[in-house]
């Protein structure tokens, strides 16, 4: 099944071209100043809300699933086993910058391998997965953008995460706003509060499980490809 | 022969239109059915729902596991227009144990070709237990035709429960043992006579159901 689903590969060529292109500059900026892996980091992460935007109803009500979805058993391992495709790739060049980073002493290196800034990797791949589940590949990726921007122009103000929450409230807002603006991660890591971190996780999980639960239930009837 | 595949008063529909309504079919080992009907009839959603890809609105569809006691193997193919159009042929022959010697795409090969690869993907290997076909003659040559026929003929004699739909009368009367006609959503079967050419009866069926 995992081999199905890489076989018949996710990502188109251009998404892996711009990929391999982002990658090759965040090594160079890496190794040119190792403090500032979070530009790079920032551009895998503009890249991943892309790609990992890959469209699993459209793609599956093309019939490219049937031989796997057939039965009608064994869907959710289907559904799960596209999620990691879809995000592989992202994943990989994530990895990979990170891990040159380390190797040239970058002080944010350890945090994008297991700390917070990993987390927004996380939030980028399954949220941009989520919100293109039953889009045209990359749609979710572009829906996601216009909500940003849309509140970077109007509502920045709930974007703002609060360095130490004092109510629940005030935890749950701030992990709406790392849920729905994972770039906050990157910045200082003092501003982000571990709860609120924390409960954006728990978010994303839940969104995830939903979405591949839904899909498991999904009628998988035939739309002609244009 | 047991039972293979057994569809028991499938209704389902799409918005306020009802494609299938109270759908009754039973395919046994060994036995080829031909699954009639006009344009729009419902034969690709009966044959979705038979594979399981699609989940009836009521009623059940069921794979009655063979003599061992094994789960059913159910190998289904939709046409040529299902293959990802960017794999290419050789990665995509492979990923099923089968090789070919094609290195475009896919969505690059003609109509045919795509079909032709399909159905090889799917016939070449050791039989199952069933297999449903979405009108599988369609775009192929005569000698396609021809190994498409002989094999589903030695499917059949290997025991598998086939449910094929067709538009080519002449085709499905040379593979199959018996017809059933989708008609306002029913399952309606094509009942032989012996005075009367099977085809010539199946084609006076098809004109009386779809009210030409």
């Amino acid at each position: 099944m995992v081999k199905y689903v890489a076989i018949v590969r996710q990502t188109p060529s251009y998404g892996l071209a711009v990929l391999a292109g982002v990658t090759v500059l965040g090594i160079l900026t890496v190794t040119l100043n190792p403090a500032d892996l979070d530009s790079a980091l920032g551009m895998l992460l503009f890249v991943q809300m892309f790609l990992a935007s890959t469209g699993f109803v459209a793609a599956a009500r093309r019939g490219h699933f049937d031989p796997v979805l057939v039965h009608g058993s064994h869907r959710h391992a289907v559904i799960a086993a596209q999620w990691c495709a879809s995000i592989a790739p992202g994943a990989l060049a994530w990895a990979f910058v990170a891990g040159v980073a380390h190797a040239w002493s970058s002080p944010a290196a350890w945090s994008a391998l297991a700390g917070s800034r990993l987390a927004a990797l996380v939030i980028v791949s399954s949220v941009a997965w989520v919100a293109g589940f039953a889009l045209p590949r990359g749609a979710g990726g572009a829906l996601w953008m216009a909500v940003l921007l849309f509140l970077l122009l109007r509502r920045v103000d709930l974007l703002a995460p609060a360095a130490a929450p004092d109510s629940v409230l005030e935890v749950l807002r701030t992990a709406g706003a790392l849920v729905v603006c994972p770039f906050l991660l990157l910045g200082p890591q003092a501003a982000i509060d571990i709860r609120a971190l924390a409960a954006s996780l728990v978010v994303v999980l839940a969104m995830l499980l939903t979405a591949i639960r839904l899909g498991s239930r999904l009628d998988v009837y035939l739309v002609e490809q244009s | 022969m047991s039972i293979r595949l057994d569809l028991a008063g499938v209704r389902k529909a799409f918005g306020r239109h009802q494609v299938l309504d109270h759908a009754w079919l039973q395919v046994r080992s060994g036995e080829a059915v031909g699954l009639l009907g006009a344009n729009g009839a419902g034969k690709t959603t009966l044959l979705r729902i038979a594979a399981g890809l699609m989940r009836p609105d009521d009623g059940s569809v069921r794979w009655p596991p063979s003599s061992s006691g094994s789960m059913s193997s159910v190998r289904y193919f939709g046409g040529e227009m299902t293959l990802p159009p960017y794999v290419t042929a050789r990665r995509w022959a492979a990923l099923f144990g089968v090789v070919s010697a094609e290195r475009r795409p896919i969505g690059r090969l003609s109509r045919g070709n795509r079909q032709t690869l399909g159905l090889r993907v799917l016939l070449s290997r050791a039989p199952a237990d069933i297999l449903l076909l979405d009108e599988p003659w369609e775009g192929l040559d005569p000698s396609g035709s021809k190994w498409l026929t002989d094999t589903l003929r030695h499917w059949t004699r290997a025991g598998a429960a086939i449910l094929v739909s067709s538009h080519r009368l002449y085709d499905l009367d040379s593979v199959c043992t018996r017809f059933v006609m989708l008609d306002a959503g029913k399952c309606v079967p094509v009942v032989e006579r012996e005075e009367q050419p099977r085809l010539e009866l199946i084609e006076q069926a098809f004109m009386k159901r779809a009210g030409r």
